[in-house]
């Protein structure tokens, strides 16, 4: 049985052809309803400044200023020499990447000690996370079409839905720039680590285009050291290689009352997956994934009067995915081919209205996802299907108090419905305190969130378990932002998240697992980020510090009280730079406390700490009206020798040199 | 003359009797150990965290990690999944090292290993005398056949049915158990079933089948029997695997009982198979007319994964590895069979999967 849905043109037409008709739809339904308000309503735009498709960032979205928010700009996308998203997010408190090694190496989001499938990834406000696995790979998101990325830490399933229970991370693509440009990056470095990106805008009367081409590859073949047999060896990774082409494309209109905006992203990736590094084996030491995706996502916004908007987004993705691995003879004879193609279409309208400072939203959703694949159950045959449902409300008031201090308060509740993974209500509770003419603001939030089961816990063959129900997380957040010193800020958030029926892989021999609703699971911390530009912007700084401690509650467990694996106790990223004349000297560190990396909490399965230091130097300059950067980086500048998952070798000094040019 | 000829007779016959005649091995079930025991622990999976420790019965102590405190700056390797012992030395199969680790059983000392190649899984040993034996290949879909003195593989790969893991010998036929791997390769040939292979021509004379999953099989000698224990697959979450006796001249099946049964073990009279049924330990009287499972005692901790089985003849003792839930070190339980209700218990290391007396 084979699913090339790229090689099979029938689908692809058929596909695409679904998808542009949605898209048309959404449009005609837009101008429909614009066309029945137009007379009604008055000139004036400014009253929805936040809404998806208008806004450069998404932080004024109604919401998300009750819980601990951060940002990443373009700049710092840059200053950080970003090739992969998963390089930047390491510098926001309560981010944990779990790196897998490598440019090819799967980077998996951990927020606040929640797993993967508990952090939701999105682009432009639509989540793309993966309904097979529940998750999104770090490493394969083309980084250059980003121009800015929020992170919202903390449960939040009433504006976000499923999956909300560590936290948001959402990608805006859509660039800043008010003129057309046209821009080419360069960089090459150790292991034949290389990544070029080409991105322009093009702004007519009518619409603006962005479209970004971006290309990474890599051997992948760095070295590291094992002890086989009670010998200290070197060994270099094998079949670490990879390859990734992304291509984005997107049309946005021009803000007036009636916004859209149509984004196309084409994916496909080549890579080996080698695995652990046991003694005398590297497990699927030949394995190889290939993918292919498509993303499109649609939006549009109507601004019916000066209180009322009505928001529409879609998404279609469809995953094509083929994981060979030839060595694993106890799938087949022949070893493992594991073909799947899953398929997500996401339709939500949301109507807003807002006078003075009181604010109501309706959301309603709808979603269909599937998945046809070789790796089901044998009772679920080759294919399943899901069907979602939510609806969701939410109000805002403020309240002022004395002098120019208020408090802003926050309501909400959501239900879902999923055709075969149960239901969820989730309520919200937000709360705010600015302190008027004090440089202070408090805030807290409550949130109850929920992740329905993906196929994969559910239908896998002699893994899944038909009949999970979604976990259920309770979410507290507390949090404090100052700007007492100028030009610098500094946050500082406490959290608790308690989650039950949460869906563990329990083994049932050392080598075969299932899904279960087992475990409970409790992480509490303290989160503090210091940003600080001193000197008219001449010496930058952040530093970025997390404790938490993530604990099996799970009742008459036997690891009960123990600590989760991969979730570090402390963790502290910083950077530095210097800007002199046209060059930017800069310097960033990642420190990672130690972590057990199995639930009993073995000392022989401890890993050790890790302090890895990155450095790098850049040049900016003007020619014949060309922006010019060139740069060099250095990193992991002492050759430090680690893993961030267990036997799973991370590169060691890595070299590379750049240039970029702006037109 | 006649002087020399006596002469040249005796050196004749002490030169031929330098080459000793192989003997068979002790059977597992009857070797009466009356120093100790070795618990190989599994690890996990990728883990590279196999451990073997030993329990003195003189006093009455376990030392964890033996084989790494024996052997500085040594370890098992990924996934152990076997342990034979023939006199002062021991066989360990590292199954994802692709390695037959070799110990001196009274020291603990490495005295070296067999490598197989990369694409290799060695899972269970079967010995059919004091040097030569034949071990299962779980992914290579095969058996390998081992100089265990020499340290030689002497054939590297004969092919049997999917997924083999339990390997058992009995008058010049090697009894091989192909798996099949549970679901996964339920559809391949000769899956859930046990091939029976005569070892001077490396034929299969028979196939055993309708046997679904199968992972032991115990050659009785006593009573000229062969024991096969079956899972079926994990699909079939409505049925039951079970117990199949075998006439081991015949090979024709005789009894089955049908019940989820695992690590089947036999008493040193092997007139008894104990084994796991449920949460339980069971056994089934082989010599009545028409046996039933008799349930010996429960597993008290309903979470907890009772994951080996053996029986000591020395002291009368039926030897648990408790696996516990796969992810913490485990525990190694000792029920004496006129006094169930005292049980010993040692800490172990994750995932006890083999309890050998020596």
């Amino acid at each position: 049985m084979k699913y090339y849905f790229f090689n099979h043109r029938f689908y692809f037409f058929k596909y695409c052809g679904s998808v542009f008709v949605f898209a048309y739809l959404i449009i005609v339904f837009s101008a429909i309803v614009y066309s029945q308000n137009k007379n009604e309503k008055d000139s004036v735009k400014t009253k929805f400044p936040e809404i998806v498709v208008t806004a450069s960032r998404l932080n004024k979205s109604p919401g998300t200023e009750f819980s601990a928010y951060s940002t990443i700009t373009k700049s710092e996308l840059t200053k950080i020499g970003a090739v992969q998203i998963s390089d930047v997010l390491q510098f926001i408190p309560g981010v944990f990447i779990k790196n897998y090694g490598g440019m090819g190496g799967f980077k998996n989001l951990s927020i606040r000690g929640t797993t993967a499938k508990q952090t939701i990834l999105m682009i432009d406000g639509v989540r793309i996370n993966s309904t097979q696995n529940g998750m999104c790979d770090l490493s394969i998101i083309p980084v250059d079409m980003v121009n800015e990325i929020e992170i919202i830490r903390g449960g939040n399933s009433v504006l976000f839905g499923a999956n909300a229970i560590g936290g948001i991370v959402n990608l805006i693509t859509r660039s800043s720039d008010s003129i057309s440009f046209f821009k080419g990056n360069l960089k090459y470095g150790s292991y034949d680590d290389f990544h070029s990106a080409f991105n322009s805008r093009i702004i007519s009367s009518a619409i603006d285009i962005d479209g970004s081409l971006e290309y990474l590859s890599s051997k992948g073949n760095y070295k590291f050291k094992v002890i086989d047999f009670g010998e200290r060896k070197i060994l270099h990774r094998e079949n670490a290689d990879f390859e990734n082409l992304s291509v984005s494309l997107s049309f946005n209109s021009k803000p007036s009352d009636l916004n859209y905006s149509i984004k196309g992203i084409g994916r496909i990736s080549d890579r080996g997956t080698p695995g652990a590094v046991t003694q005398n084996n590297v497990e699927n030491a030949f394995a190889r994934l290939k993918e292919k995706e498509l993303i499109i996502l649609g939006s549009s916004s109507l601004i019916i009067n000066d209180d009322q908007i009505i928001n529409l987004t879609s998404l279609f993705r469809v995953n094509d995915y083929l994981y060979n691995d030839p060595l694993l003879k106890w799938y087949s004879p022949t070893g493992l081919d594991e073909i799947f193609i899953n398929r997500d279409f996401q339709l939500s309208t949301k109507y807003s209205y807002k006078i003075q400072k009181f604010l109501a939203d309706i959301n309603i959703e709808g979603g269909y996802s599937d998945i046809r694949g070789n790796m089901l159950q044998p009772g679920v045959g080759n294919y399943k299907k899901r069907n979602s449902f939510g609806i969701s409300g939410l109000l805002e008031n403020s309240f002022g108090i004395y002098n120019e201090s208020y408090i802003t308060c926050q309501l909400g509740l959501r239900a879902d419905v999923f055709s075969d993974a149960g239901n969820a209500i989730s309520p919200l509770v937000g709360l705010i305190f600015n302190a008027g003419s004090l440089p202070l603001k408090f805030r807290f939030n409550y949130a109850y969130n929920f992740r329905p089961p993906n196929f994969n816990e559910m239908y896998y063959l002699n893994y899944g378990t038909s009949n999970l129900i979604p976990e259920r997380s309770h979410s507290f957040n507390l949090g404090l932002s100052s700007w007492i010193i100028s030009n610098t800020t500094i946050e500082i958030e406490t959290f608790l998240i308690s989650t039950k029926n949460q869906i563990i892989s329990v083994p049932n021999s050392p080598i075969q697992w299932s899904a279960r609703n087992y475990g409970e699971v409790q992480t509490k911390g303290l989160e503090i980020r210091l940003q600080s530009s001193l000197f008219d912007k001449t010496f930058n700084f952040q530093l970025v510090y997390t404790l938490q401690e993530a604990i099996d509650k799970s009742p008459d467990s036997i690891t009960f009280g123990m600590l989760i694996p991969y979730v570090p106790q402390e963790l502290i990223a910083g950077s530095f730079d210097y800007n002199y004349a046209g060059f930017i000297l800069g310097l960033n560190f990642q420190y990672s406390s130690y972590y057990y990396t199995i639930p009993g909490n073995s000392l022989n399965n401890l890993m050790p700490s890790y302090t890895i230091l990155n450095v790098f130097i850049s040049k900016n300059f003007e020619l014949l009206g060309t922006n010019l950067e060139l740069r060099i980086d250095c990193n992991n500048i002492f050759n430090a020798q680690y893993c961030v998952v267990w036997k799973y070798p991370m590169p060691g000094r890595l070299l590379k040199g750049g240039i970029s040019i702006k037109i | 003359m006649k002087k020399y000829y006596i002469l040249i007779a005796a050196l004749f016959i002490l030169a031929v009797s330098c080459v000793k005649q192989p003997s068979e091995p002790i059977d597992d079930n009857t070797n009466i150990g009356e120093t100790g025991a070795f618990i190989l622990c599994e690890g996990l999976f990728k883990m590279d965290n196999s451990t073997l420790d030993r329990l003195d019965f003189s006093s009455n102590s376990i030392i964890n990690d033996y084989y790494g405190k024996s052997n500085s700056g040594l370890r098992l390797g990924d996934l152990s999944s076997d342990i034979v012992i023939i006199g002062n030395r021991t066989y360990i199969t590292v199954s994802s090292s692709h390695t037959i680790e070799v110990m001196e059983t009274s020291t603990g000392k490495s005295l070296g290993r067999i490598i197989y190649s990369q694409s290799s899984n060695p899972r269970k040993i079967c010995m059919i005398n004091d040097s030569i034996g034949y071990v299962t290949d779980l992914m290579r879909n095969s058996i390998s056949k081992v100089n265990f003195k020499s340290l030689t593989i002497i054939i590297d790969s004969l092919p049997v049915g999917p997924a083999p893991e339990g390997i058992a010998f009995y008058n010049n036929n090697l009894f091989v158990a192909n798996s099949g791997f549970g679901d996964y390769m339920a559809n391949v040939p000769k899956a859930g079933s046990v091939s029976v292979i005569d070892i001077t021509t490396n034929q299969e004379l028979k196939e055993l089948k309708n046997l679904p999953n199968v992972i032991d099989v115990l050659v009785n000698k006593k009573s000229g029997k062969l024991y096969v224990g079956y899972l079926n697959l994990p699909s079939l979450t409505d049925s039951t695997g079970g117990i199949a006796e075998f006439d081991l001249n015949t090979l024709d099946e005789t009894r089955r009982w049908k019940f989820r049964a695992s690590a089947i073990t036999l008493s040193s009279t092997g007139d008894s198979l104990f084994f796991f049924k449920d949460s339980t330990v069971s056994m089934l009287k082989l010599n009545d007319a028409n046996p039933q499972s008799q349930e010996l005692f429960k597993n008290p901790a309903s979470s907890e994964t009772w994951y080996s089985l053996s029986y000591s003849a020395y002291n009368n003792s039926l030897y648990i590895g408790n696996a516990k839930n796969f992810q913490v070190n485990g525990s190694l339980l000792i029920y004496p069979l006129n006094d169930l209700l005292n049980p010993k218990v040692f800490q172990t290391g994750i995932n006890p999967n083999k309890i050998v007396f020596f």
